[in-house]
């Protein structure tokens, strides 16, 4: 098989999928996860036989090529996105079961899926541009699926709204670029990118991948189904940003290098803070995405290109397992009416009822945190230390970044901790659940649970549980991160030591029976100012919802102005036809006055003389007499 | 006495003349206007009888006038109750079918 017709195949085959799904009806079907499975073990051959990068350019319009760029990074994302496709589809035919729109769903995971690959392999920025909205409507599409509900399709509508802004940056960036390089490719970018145009794309991949100040629509995206929200947060939507990036990283200007590592950070931090306090486990688990995002781009503005992309790897296999844990808990307690099934106060003591989830959210729990032993714990490793070394080569204010990304790892093992004591350990705190008919933990279940858990070990990636990378590098096309060994040493040590804290102070904290616990349970909504700011997530939704109403009302009072001008116009117009009555008027009177005047005259002398030969036969005679007197006085007296 | 003895006729045929022209002025009425006529006509008899003192003729000449102003009153009154009969009016303002305006 040739190489374009296996790159094409693995493109097309999840989009007719899912196409076929939805045109075939309402009935329970696995096209679309059969498409997928195909196209994930074709993704596997790609892996296997790429040897060198595959580049291919065709002309889609008169002088304008596209291409597509498939390099070893690229084809193992591919098998990423395919292979946690295929999980979130084999999930989502047990989540979903119920649902009478499930052939909708399907059609529009398979759309996802097919945007997504396609923004991995596009070449040319344009066509990555085209697959980037397609990925953004789909998400949307995803996020808004229950859209008969107002919060669900306004919170989709958000999410849109603010990835269009960010892309618009990412457009300009995009034609700056085509301005100053006269090309379009990637392949072919061979100098740096100036300051603007870096900027620019960098905040096209901040808006999609939720940096600061973007990261609220991460957030409100979780009203979407819950196999979504592992699907965007693990391999689709948010990847794009952090691999945009990646790819053009290498020819980014130095200055706004910086300014992404700084961004990184700041989000890995406002992300973890945020998860400290919520009540809801999905909300917990969005923010610990924007947490771990924070991580990758770090990671690609200090250089390490590599360490990000391997951590985008190991967090999607841990990450969508926590989400489509998360998916059976709310599953399970999804029957209850009397409460919030996402809200972990009611939760506790589910280990016995769901053992699996249990086991899934340990091992993928331990690789958020950083446990070792752990993939999470290389990766992350890999990216502190380049963090690090990249400090000691800049200044004494670098070290602001690695310092912030090691207090990170400590609140994301808090977190993460009080996440898991909270749910699974204890009691149950909600009576009735005993009654509820159990949602099972079935094949379709396990099998994508299991199989997430077991890339979340160390074992997947390196013998050795401490190294920062991993021994299939190579392989995937991953140059190894080189570091110094003091900086590799001091680094791991003080990163396990911090997890390890963390953890043990979520459990000191929060286990059943502690005063601290029951404190917490019990309590309602954070009263103080910090408590609600770390609670809503710095507010950035409700700050983005202000800018929409001050430009608003910005434009209200555009209008207002407006018509004070249409006013004054309105004014000078009125004043036009004021003076034109004037003079109207003078005509009248004046000019036409002096004619008519004449004209009266005669007219009177007329009426004068015709009096004389008056209709009134009595007037006639005394005209008579007066003109005989007259006469008669003539003859007598001249 | 007798020097100025027409003076008086005079007198009375002016009065008369007078009464006739305010009649005929004044009026609106058609049998009024009639009336100040014949008083006009009057007035020219009596000049005609006081002036032919010496001979007959000017008397003779007056009782054909009179004569032939009964002939004209009755032709006038003849008209007139045609144009009352056509019009249901005597009002000379009213009877002005012949105006153009």
């Amino acid at each position: 098989m040739n190489i374009e017709a296996l790159i094409l195949l693995i493109l097309l085959l999840p989009l007719i999928g899912g196409l076929s799904d939805y045109l075939l009806g309402h009935s329970r079907r696995f096209i679309a996860t059969v498409f997928v499975a195909i196209s994930f073990g074709l993704t596997l051959y790609l892996v296997l036989i790429l040897e060198n990068p595959y580049l291919a350019k065709l002309e889609w319009l008169p002088d304008f090529q596209i291409g597509i760029h498939v390099d070893k990074p690229a084809a193992t994302l591919l098998a990423l996105v395919a292979f946690i496709s295929l999980l979130v589809h084999l999930f989502s035919h047990e989540y979903m079961k119920e649902d009478p729109s499930k052939h909708r769903y399907f059609a529009k995971l398979g759309f996802f899926t097919f945007s997504m690959m396609g923004l991995l392999i596009a070449d040319n920025l344009i066509l990555l541009f085209i697959f980037w909205e397609l990925v953004g409507i789909a998400s949307y599409l995803l996020i808004g699926f229950w859209f008969e509900k107002e919060e669900i399709s306004s919170s989709a509508r958000m999410a849109f709204m603010v990835n269009r802004v960010a892309d618009v940056a990412l457009f300009a960036g995009i034609l700056m670029i085509y301005r100053s390089n006269g090309s379009l490719f990637i392949s072919e970018i061979d100098r740096s990118i100036l300051f603007l145009p870096s900027l620019f794309i960098a905040i096209g991949a901040f808006g999609k991948s939720a940096q600061l100040p973007f990261s609220g629509w991460l957030v409100k995206a979780m009203v979407g189904p819950t196999p979504i929200s592992a699907f965007i947060h693990a391999a689709t939507m948010v990847a794009a940003g952090v691999y945009l990036l990646f790819r053009v990283g290498p020819f980014l200007d130095s200055d706004v290098l910086v300014v992404i590592a700084l961004i990184g950070v700041l989000t890995a931090l406002y992300g973890a803070i945020s998860a400290i306090t919520q009540n809801d486990i999905k909300k917990v688990l969005a923010y610990s995405t924007v947490s771990q995002l924070g991580y990758m781009v770090m990671g690609i503005g200090v250089g390490a290109g590599e360490a990000s992309l391997f951590h985008l790897w190991t967090h999607a296999f841990f990450k969508a397992g926590l989400f489509l844990g998360a998916g059976v808990i709310m599953h399970h307690l999804h029957q209850q009416k009397q409460f919030d099934a996402q809200d972990m106060r009611f939760m506790g003591g589910l280990r016995k009822k769901l053992p699996w989830t249990f086991v899934v959210f340990l091992v993928c729990g331990f690789a958020l945190a950083g446990i070792p032993f752990s993939s999470g714990f290389m990766s992350k490793e890999g990216i502190l230390v380049a963090a690090w070394a990249w400090a000691d080569g800049f200044g004494t204010w670098a070290y602001l970044i690695p310092d912030v990304a090691l207090i990170t790892v400590l609140i994301t093992a808090f977190y993460i901790g009080r996440l898991i004591v909270l749910v699974f350990l204890g009691e149950n705190r909600s009576q009735e659940i005993s009654k509820v008919i159990v949602f099972g933990e079935n094949g379709f279940i396990k099998i994508p649970l299991a199989l997430l858990a077991l890339g979340s070990v160390w074992l997947v990636y390196n013998i050795n549980p401490l190294a920062h990378h991993s021994l299939l590098d190579p392989f995937i096309g991953l140059s190894a991160v080189s570091s110094d060994s003091f900086i590799s040493i001091a680094a791991t040590g003080i990163s396990i030591l911090l997890s390890s804290t963390g953890l043990l102070l979520a459990f000191f904290f929060f286990k059943p029976g502690s005063s601290f616990s029951s404190r917490y349970l019990s309590s309602g909504e954070p009263v103080s100012i910090g408590g609600k700011l770390i609670i809503n997530g710095l507010y950035l939704t409700s700050i983005y919802r202000g800018f929409g109403t001050a430009i608003f009302s910005a434009s209200k009072a555009i209008t207002w102005i407006e018509k004070q001008i249409d006013g004054f116009l309105h004014f000078i117009a009125v004043g036009g036809v004021v003076l034109s009555k004037v003079i109207a008027i003078f005509d009248r009177l004046i000019i036409d006055g002096l004619v008519n005047l004449s004209a009266w005259l005669a007219g009177l002398f007329g009426n004068v003389t015709r009096g004389v030969h008056s209709s009134q036969s009595q007037w006639q005679i005394i005209w008579l007499l007066i003109s005989f007197v007259l006469i008669l006085i003539w003859i007598l007296f001249f | 006495m007798s020097e100025l003895y027409p003076t008086y006729y005079l007198y009375l045929s002016a009065f008369l003349f007078g009464a006739g022209i305010f009649i005929v002025i004044s009026k609106r009425n058609v049998i009024f206007v009639l009336v100040g006529i014949e008083l006009i006509l009057n007035s020219a008899n009596l000049l005609l009888a006081t002036f032919s003192k010496a001979d007959l003729n000017g008397q003779t000449f007056a009782i054909f006038s009179i004569v032939l102003t009964v002939c004209e009153v009755a032709i006038a009154l003849a008209i007139l109750l045609n144009v009352y009969k056509t019009h249901r009016s005597s009002n000379l303002d009213e009877l002005n079918e012949l105006s153009n305006e």
